[in-house]
């Protein structure tokens, strides 16, 4: 099939997109309604990758977003996403409840303000800046706030005979503990009287992102975002774990988006003993920033020995342009373990035929993307 | 064909407003920490007197009167910093009066030989239809163009394009973008502008100037 | 297109008789063609243009404020014959720039600091990073204080023209100077910050 083929309205589909920074996960819910989770870009000055995807099909797709979830805020994983929210008035926004507080909001009118930008935070301050707007415009009552999301918290819950398949997206996290937690990390982020103007740095660990469970028909599948596990059992994945186990024990997911993009710190071995089904199909996206690529070959070697069935969404950083000889000359001498970091947007694409007795997985890959 | 890069080349940033000269001296930069401390230091004064401050350090040049604040860079310097300079000093100063904008792009290209050179200045203003009314040998000096941008409402984008005067057989570009400042927050609003626009506007520059400059270019 | 060395225009490049001397190229220098006014273009086809082509001519030191006023241009006008103020001439060195990047420190260790770099030169390029070591680095002295996780930089990378006509390559670590917070400008932020906040939770 070709990229641009729009899935069949009882298809349930999970695209997962991912460059080397940042990722971007689309769910098709059926009927051409669509669920658009964190957003990335190619390269900067590039249309995120959700709107170049869902335009593709030439059948109004971008219109059909029902929700928009941005699973926490470093830019990496909401890149662009203010210009899908824009485009896209009808959809509801979600994110985590750990931004409900009065110093992330501040944090966000610092970002405007600054004159340094560029940030994640930057980002959402642009989503707040677009919901107001379009609150004062009445042109989406929907959209007149953001969803504050934790754990259990219900985002979709359609199971209307209309609809060709019914579906539910619920939130695993983040738990209160948790939030409570990132209350405070936000505060020491804001900026003090005195201080000069910065980026407001993506802190680690991400105890605010948001999990998501989603179930259409008879399937099952886990988005992990970029939780990590902490050792804790009040946050991270232990008391994702634990959640599921209060809530829905019996149920396990065939798909797996790999959290934190495959490394150790994202892994928690119950997750898939306790949540996954044998063999299960995992998307890994990597990336390329940081301290450390991920994931490294260590952490695929581990998860390829969780599953079979793992795919990567790009093979690595992208190529670096050709430059000016003198300044190619230039930049060796001075320039440290030099990387890009923007890759390719590697595409793995997963559908099923939800109403056909016993759903299998049609996976395709794109752009560079492979299975391991 | 890859883009050519001027001999020479710098920015100035222009606000029309309402101003206090007398602020804007290097130890006030200095001390809101818009320019490091030895530059402001090594600042060479011109002129400071109530009406007008005009001053030098080793990247910039400013000059403030009650109703014009312009900051240029030096040749010797990448222009960059200048939209900082000025967005950090109108952080600072948020209620000063301003009416308008213009981000300004200079440029020298070396053409290499007479003959690239003489074709620019034949493409832009033919020479045949002049030397039939006049004596001599009639040459182009200068030309601006100026067309209305399509937003924000009122602005404009110039175009100047001269022989160069320190480049030989070169041609110099000048390019501005007249932005005038909107009713609601009109400080906030330039400042918007700047911070949305300073490199596109140079990049935009670059573009049309080069595509001047692929006339005279046979590699292409 | 004949350059000239006497010629009556007010704006745009400084023609010294160093420059001019030192890029005539051909000794006959016919008749000078204004092809079009400055003044004509810019006050009196729209006198409220408020242009930015605005002039601040020095043609010799100045003394006065009337220095600073051009005649040719009109007082609204925005636009600056900035080739002027550069003074460029033979005394400066002059800055070719090769490449521009921008870039934001991630992290700062003994020695050095990593950074993600962002292409100004050719921004659809990939953003990329890596790590400056002080020792290979120039860096003044008044920016090194400036490097925190956070604070950004231009590295500009070019070609230098000497006064005397050397060439040399440079490389250049410029940190971005950025005024600081204030406690009634954090206060303001924390006030609408609150107000945006609230008017969400009534909503919702």
């Amino acid at each position: 099939m070709r990229r641009s083929d729009p899935p069949a309205v009882d298809e349930f589909e999970i695209s997962v997109i991912g460059p080397g920074r940042g990722e971007c996960v689309i769910v098709h819910l059926g009927d051409n309604h669509w669920c658009v989770v964190d957003s990335c870009v190619p390269r900067r000055l590039a249309e995120p990758v959700a709107i170049e995807y869902l335009n593709s099909f030439q059948n109004g797709a971008l219109a059909g977003v029902e929700l928009i979830v941005a699973t926490h805020w470093h830019d990496d994983h909401i890149r662009g996403l203010a210009s899908i929210v824009s485009k896209v008035p009808t959809a509801s926004f979600f994110c985590s409840n750990a931004l409900n507080t009065d110093n992330f909001f501040a944090l966000a009118e610092t970002a405007s303000a600054t004159i340094q930008g560029a940030s994640g935070v930057e980002e959402f301050s642009a989503i707040l800046g677009i919901i107001t707007d379009n609150a004062s415009t009445r042109q989406a009552r929907r959209l007149a706030s953001p969803k504050w999301v934790v754990e259990n918290r219900s985002l979709v819950r359609s199971i209307q005979p209309s609809r060709s398949f019914p579906v539910t997206i619920t939130a695993l996290s983040p738990s209160d503990g948790t939030v409570r937690r990132a209350y405070q990390e936000i505060a020491n982020l804001l900026p003090r009287a005195g201080e000069a103007q910065r980026r407001i740095p993506s802190i680690s660990p991400n105890h605010t992102s948001i999990v998501l469970w989603i179930e259409a028909g008879p399937l099952r599948a886990l988005l992990g975002a970029d939780l990590e596990h902490t050792g804790n059992p009040g946050d991270g994945w232990m008391a994702v774990v634990g959640c599921h186990q209060s809530h829905r024990e019996s149920q396990r997911a065939s798909f797996i988006k790999v959290p934190h993009h495959g490394s150790a710190n994202g892994d928690y071995p119950s997750v898939w003993t306790r949540m996954l089904t044998p063999d299960p199909l995992a998307v890994v996206t990597p990336f390329n920033a940081g301290a450390n690529r991920l994931p490294l070959p260590s952490d695929l070697e581990r998860l390829a020995g969780r599953t079979n069935n793992l795919y990567c969404t790009a093979p690595g950083p992208g190529k670096v342009p050709t430059r000016d000889s003198v300044v190619e000359k230039t930049m060796r001498s001075q320039l440290a373990g030099r990387r890009v970091i923007d890759g390719q947007p590697g595409h793995v694409r997963t559908r099923w035929s939800v109403n056909v007795e016993n759903p299998q997985a049609t996976v395709e890959v794109f752009h560079g993307a492979y299975r391991v | 064909m890859s883009d050519l890069i001027p001999e020479i080349s710098g920015g100035a940033l222009v606000l029309l407003g309402s101003f206090n000269p007398k602020i804007f001296q290097p130890e006030w930069f200095a001390r809101q920490q818009l320019l490091p401390q030895a530059e402001a230091d090594a600042a060479e004064i011109k002129i400071l007197i109530p009406q007008v401050s005009h001053f030098e350090t080793e990247r910039f040049v400013i000059q403030v009167t009650t109703e014009r604040f312009a900051v240029t860079s030096k040749a010797s310097a990448n222009p960059a910093p200048l939209r900082d300079l000025v967005q950090g000093t109108f952080f600072i100063l948020e209620h000063t009066p301003v009416t308008a904008m213009g981000l300004n792009y200079l440029m020298h290209f070396a053409m290499g030989s007479e003959e690239k050179w003489h074709e620019i200045g034949d493409r832009l203003a033919p020479k045949e239809p002049w030397n039939q009314i006049l004596e001599g040998r009639p040459g182009l000096l200068s030309m601006t163009i100026l067309t209305q941008m399509n937003e924000p409402k009122g602005s404009q984008f110039r175009i100047k394009v001269e022989p160069s005067a320190q480049v030989q057989f070169g041609v110099y570009f000048e390019t501005n973008e007249h932005y005038p400042a909107p009713e609601n927050e009109p400080l906030r609003g330039l400042m918007g502008i700047l911070g949305e626009r300073w490199e596109d506007a140079q990049i935009y520059a670059a573009r049309v100037v080069n595509h001047i400059l692929s006339w005279a270019r046979t590699d292409c | 297109m004949p350059q000239g060395l006497s010629t009556t225009f007010s704006v745009g490049q400084e023609r010294t008789a160093d420059a001019q001397s030192a890029i005539s190229g051909s000794a006959d220098s016919g008749p000078i063609f204004e092809f079009s006014s400055e003044s004509s273009v810019d006050g009196n086809a729209n006198p409220q243009l408020g242009s930015t082509f605005s002039s601040l001519q020095i043609t010799k030191e100045p003394g006065s404020v009337a220095d600073y006023r051009d005649p040719m241009i009109p007082t609204s006008a925005t636009f600056q014959p900035a080739a002027r103020m550069l003074k460029i001439s033979s005394r400066e060195p002059k800055l070719k720039t090769r490449q521009l990047w921008e870039g934001t420190v991630i992290g700062v260790r003994n020695g050095g600091f990593a950074a993600v770099l962002r292409d100004r030169t050719n921004p659809s390029n990939p953003d990329e990073q890596g790590s400056f070591n002080f020792e290979d680095t120039e860096i003044s002295a008044d920016d090194l204080g400036l490097i925190h996780p956070g604070s950004t930089f231009y590295w500009i990378i070019g070609t230098e023209v000497t006064p005397a006509g050397q060439v040399k390559n440079v490389s250049m670590l410029q940190f971005r100077r950025v005024p600081a917070w204030t406690e009634l400008r954090l206060q303001r932020n924390a006030e609408s910050a609150h107000r945006l906040r609230e008017s969400f939770q009534e909503e919702a």
